[in-house]
């Protein structure tokens, strides 16, 4: 009888932790959001030329994701004043991976294909390392990404060093750029510097991110 | 960040007059498309109808007034609260004011939830009314003014569309003096509003931050579990809680705790817990009303989070048990279980010890018969007294000075038996022949129902979580809980009785038991005294005067048993005659409630409880006696506990309109308070088809004409306007 009693204990453990596992799994896409100096989660997807992208692709080189969405008036914002194209030539000029994400679902505002994604780019002068297609919400939902924009920055070592806003003025005001304070710029001068990013979580600001349901 | 505006300044600085006509809005700006950019993209489908109105239609100098953006919003679309949630913006209103005037804070109304897929927003849908105060300076030297306001906001649906205004309004100037502002056509807008801004609450507040939890404890036994449909907390700051997570919310004994899901990013730098808490309260019509009060409260443990998971049955049993075992050592119980020990210990030696433990075994099994059948009925009371819509606490019996009379004259007499005066013979106190006689048993049994009876104004550790847990849950479990407590109560007793190896563990017999009894005499002397104090709160110096009448008369009836030189049949006679004699004096003292009580509900959500002491007592004879004077009545039916009625009473009934009001229109305000039982106020609840409060009853002057049976969520409005329609004006003497 005494033998048997550890064997019963293992099997209740294990059946415990499947189902632990199995609610953290049905609770994965609202609870897991990556943080700050922990491993940036890792994801594969399809950019605008329809070539796979991994982000272990770019481990040595400090990556900046970008939700988008083309019609949101927050984007607008920093697309029509020309601050994300700037922020954009000037990361990518210095060897930094600049990946645009696309979370809208077909059907809702911001979804487009690879073409028309292309074309964006070239019309708003936009100047990506690439356009990453996420129409079903994979990618968006593992980095709990919340509204258009919503900025990442990965350290070259692959860890997470920045979620939040763009910058510090939550208005789709174009005239708000020229007296904000970037928090992507600010992010990438501390990492260059060798210091801790402060602030490393700022409030997105912006429209929803328009997932699939 | 703003916080929501703590204190309900506006509407009590918005004196809705009802004198003078009112005067047209002079001017509404249109809404302007102008400036830059984006906004004029939708002009010509506007999700927003925004205009800027007031609820005067004057101003005076030095005198603040209202003013508000109102928003109509087409359907299905949203616009936001000061925190918008996951994403979105605030309104934002920037204004231009003449020289010397000032504008305050948006008194932001509470919002709603908004899913959007995976996110939460909150914000605004349909219709929405943004008050703000104006203050004008001392002296105004023209004759009208003109208030501007650029209002900026971001609306969605699915998508989000910024949209703003340049709207302007112009009121006249009134001549200086006192007293209020002429009204405008929007007053009962603004009015309306005031039931969607959120109050002060006087409820005490803790808050707790921890890994997993972020909680908001609500101490306040005034919230009723079955009122609160449900309860969201809207945070002021972002990165606190996860907006789109579930709260839940667990009953305590002492309050709601509602635990919510911390930010997965966020700013862990707040030290406080800001927001609005959101309550939906079940109306006694079955309708639901919401109301907020405003939460502000530093976090408690920074690192540690008392989460409090609800208790399930077991739990709550176990809990009980020990809480019963605990209440064998108090006070009030231990002199009466000291007897019944020591009836046991008398035994200890018999020479049969098979007859004896068998018999002190079928005693002991009868005091739990005692103690059982006692917390059935005690079960039975509660869960009869709370479907009737009552809540009731442990000891509730208290509540009547009677039955506190008659313990307290009980309890003298079993001290004054203990003490020598008079001996019962073998029931109570007579050393153990009565365990092995028949007699023995029922002696036993109602020892249990003694004992249980004094120890229900004694609340032992433990026993507080477990009745507060089956306070609130079905009638089986409560019962269960209470025999659990029952059980833990008679275990010590039991286990010495049927267990002859505990039995062994008391003292020989002998002569410190007589020693022993006559010292256990003076706790319960103490709780005689103790009792005489609760009256004395109940009933006032008249009860003082009845208890200390009964108690001469039981300590004269009790010394006149004593007396072995007098018959016996005489003795009783004379005995039973003080003790008739004395209550008769006494009861008629008690008899009648005594309007103040120590144990006044605290005022739960209404900060100003003496805004509206200018009630009276409601009765139906006043109500008649009132109309027949050719006065309308105004009846309030309220209770401590229900939010819905102190958030009426703080809106609509003790504003200073209301009071003109009811000095206009010579009504009369009655008021009825529920929050204790009163079948008096339950039949009329009863007789306009509700089960609860709040009621509110307007009872023309002309006693045939019907009663007005008035909204659960008022506005000073509409009781105004209602008192309009049964004005009788006062008779003006020539």
């Amino acid at each position: 009888m005494t033998f048997d009693m550890p064997r019963f204990a293992i099997t209740g453990f294990k059946f415990a932790s499947l189902a632990a596992l199995a609610l953290a799994m049905a609770s994965a896409p609202a609870a897991a959001a990556p943080k700050i100096g922990e491993p940036a989660p890792g994801f594969t997807a399809v950019d605008s030329t329809g070539k796979p992208v991994k982000l272990s692709d770019f481990k040595g080189k400090t990556v900046i994701l970008e939700w988008s969405n083309h019609d949101c008036p927050y984007v607008k914002k920093h697309y029509g004043s020309g601050n994300m194209q700037a922020l954009q030539k000037d990361t990518t000029g210095k060897g930094i991976v600049w990946l645009t994400v696309i979370s809208s679902a077909p059907g809702e505002q911001g979804n487009v294909d690879g073409a028309t994604a292309d074309k964006l780019t070239q019309s708003r002068a936009a100047a990506p390392t690439a356009v990453v297609l996420d129409p079903d919400g994979t990618v968006g939902r593992l980095y709990d990404a919340r509204t258009t924009p919503h900025m990442y920055v990965v350290t070259p070592d692959g860890k997470l060093a920045y979620n939040g806003a763009i910058d510090d003025k939550a208005t789709n005001d174009a005239a708000d750029v020229k007296t904000s304070k970037n928090f992507v710029r600010n992010a990438l001068d501390l990492i260059a510097a060798g210091k801790p990013v402060d602030p490393a979580v700022t409030r997105a600001y912006g429209c929803s991110v328009k997932y699939k349901s | 960040m703003r916080k929501p505006n703590a204190s309900l300044s506006w509407p009590r600085a918005l004196r809705t007059a009802m004198i003078g006509v009112a005067i047209a809005l002079l001017a509404v700006a249109p809404p302007a498309a102008g400036g830059e950019g984006s906004a004029s993209a939708s002009a010509d489908a506007k999700k927003v109808d925004a205009t800027l109105i007031a609820p005067v239609s004057a101003i005076r100098a030095g005198q603040p007034f209202s003013i508000g953006l109102h928003q109509k919003i087409a359907p299905n679309w949203h616009t936001y609260w000061l925190n918008p949630g996951d994403s979105g913006e605030p309104i934002r209103l920037t204004w231009t004011l003449p020289d010397g005037f000032t504008a305050s804070g948006i008194s932001w109304p509470f919002p709603e939830a908004i899913p959007v897929g995976p996110l939460t927003n909150f914000g605004y849908s349909n219709d929405v009314l943004l008050p703000v105060t104006i203050t004008p300076p001392p002296a105004i030297s023209v004759a009208t003014i003109t208030i501007g306001v650029k209002a900026e906001w971001l609306v969605c649906e699915k998508i989000c569309i910024p949209e703003e205004a340049t709207l302007s309004l112009t009121l006249p100037v009134a001549p200086s003096g006192a007293g209020p502002l002429p009204p405008s056509p929007h007053a009962d807008q603004f009015a309306a509003a005031a039931r969607l801004q959120p109050i002060k609450t006087t409820w005490p507040l803790s808050a707790g931050r921890g890994p997993d939890a972020v909680t908001l404890a609500i101490k306040s036994t005034d919230l009723e579990p079955a009122r609160i449909a449900s309860a969201r907390f809207f945070p002021a700051d972002w990165g606190l809680i996860e907006n789109a997570a579930e709260q839940t919310v667990s009953w305590t004994s002492t309050g709601l705790t509602l635990t919510m899901k911390p930010a997965a990013a966020g700013n862990s730098q707040q030290k406080s817990l800001d927001g609005v808490l959101v309550l939906t309260e079940t109306l006694a019509d079955g309708g639901q009303a919401k109301s907020a009060v405003t939460i502000a409260t530093e976090f408690t443990s920074p690192t540690l989070a008392p989460t409090q998971p609800p208790l399930t049955l077991l739990q709550a049993m176990v809990l009980a048990i020990l809480g019963g075992l605990i209440l064998n050592l108090m006070p009030c119980v231990l002199p009466i279980l000291s007897i019944k020990v020591m009836a046991i210990a008398a035994h200890r030696d018999d020479e049969n010890q098979q007859t004896a433990t068998s018999a002190a075994a079928r005693g002991g099994l009868a005091y739990l018969a005692g103690v059982l059948a006692s917390f059935a009925v005690l079960a039975g009371i509660l869960a009869s007294v709370r479907s009737a819509g009552e809540a009731l606490g442990w000891g509730f019996q208290f509540q009547s000075p009677v039955f506190v009379l008659a313990l307290a004259a009980l309890f003298l007499a079993m001290a004054l038996s203990m003490s020598g005066v008079f001996d019962v013979g073998g029931r109570l106190v007579g050393a153990g022949q009565s365990l092995t006689r028949r007699s023995g048993y029922s002696g036993s049994f109602f020892t249990g129902v003694l004992a249980t009876v004094a120890a229900t104004p004694c609340t032992a550790p433990f026993m507080g979580a477990a009745i507060g847990y089956a306070m609130t849950r079905p009638a089986i479990e409560l019962f269960a809980v209470l025999m659990a407590l029952g059980i833990g109560f008679a275990m010590p007793v039991v286990a010495l009785a049927t267990w002859s190896g505990a039995r062994r563990l008391l003292p020989r017999p002998g002569p410190w038991m007589e020693t022993l009894k006559q010292a256990l005499a003076f706790p319960l002397y103490a709780t005689v005294a103790w009792l005489v104090w609760v009256l004395s709160i109940q009933s006032g110096s008249d009860g003082v005067l009845a208890a200390s009448i009964v108690l001469v008369a039981t300590g004269f009836a009790a010394w006149m048993i004593g007396r072995p030189s007098i018959g016996l049949p005489l003795r009783s006679a004379i005995a039973l005659a003080t003790g008739v004699a004395a209550l008769a004096i006494a009861l008629p003292q008690i008899g009648h409630e005594n309007p103040p009580r120590a144990t006044v509900v605290a005022p739960s959500v209404s900060a100003s409880q003496s805004a509206v002491s200018d009630a009276q007592p409601f009765s139906i004879e006043r109500v008649a006696e009132l109309r027949s004077a050719g006065r309308p009545v105004f009846v309030n039916l309220t209770a401590a506990w229900c939010i819905s009625c102190k958030v009426n009473e703080q809106v609509a009934l003790s504003t200073d309109g209301f009071k003109r009001a009811l000095v206009e229109h010579n009504v009369a305000y009655l008021k009825g308070d529920w929050t204790k039982r009163d079948d008096r106020i339950s039949a009329v609840l009863k007789s306009y088809g509700r089960a609860g409060v709040p009621l509110y009853l307007l009872f023309p002057a002309d006693p045939k004409a019907e009663t007005i049976v008035l909204p659960q969520l008022l506005t000073e409005a509409i009781v105004t306007r209602h008192f309009a329609q049964v004005s009788a004006p006062p008779l003006r003497s020539p």
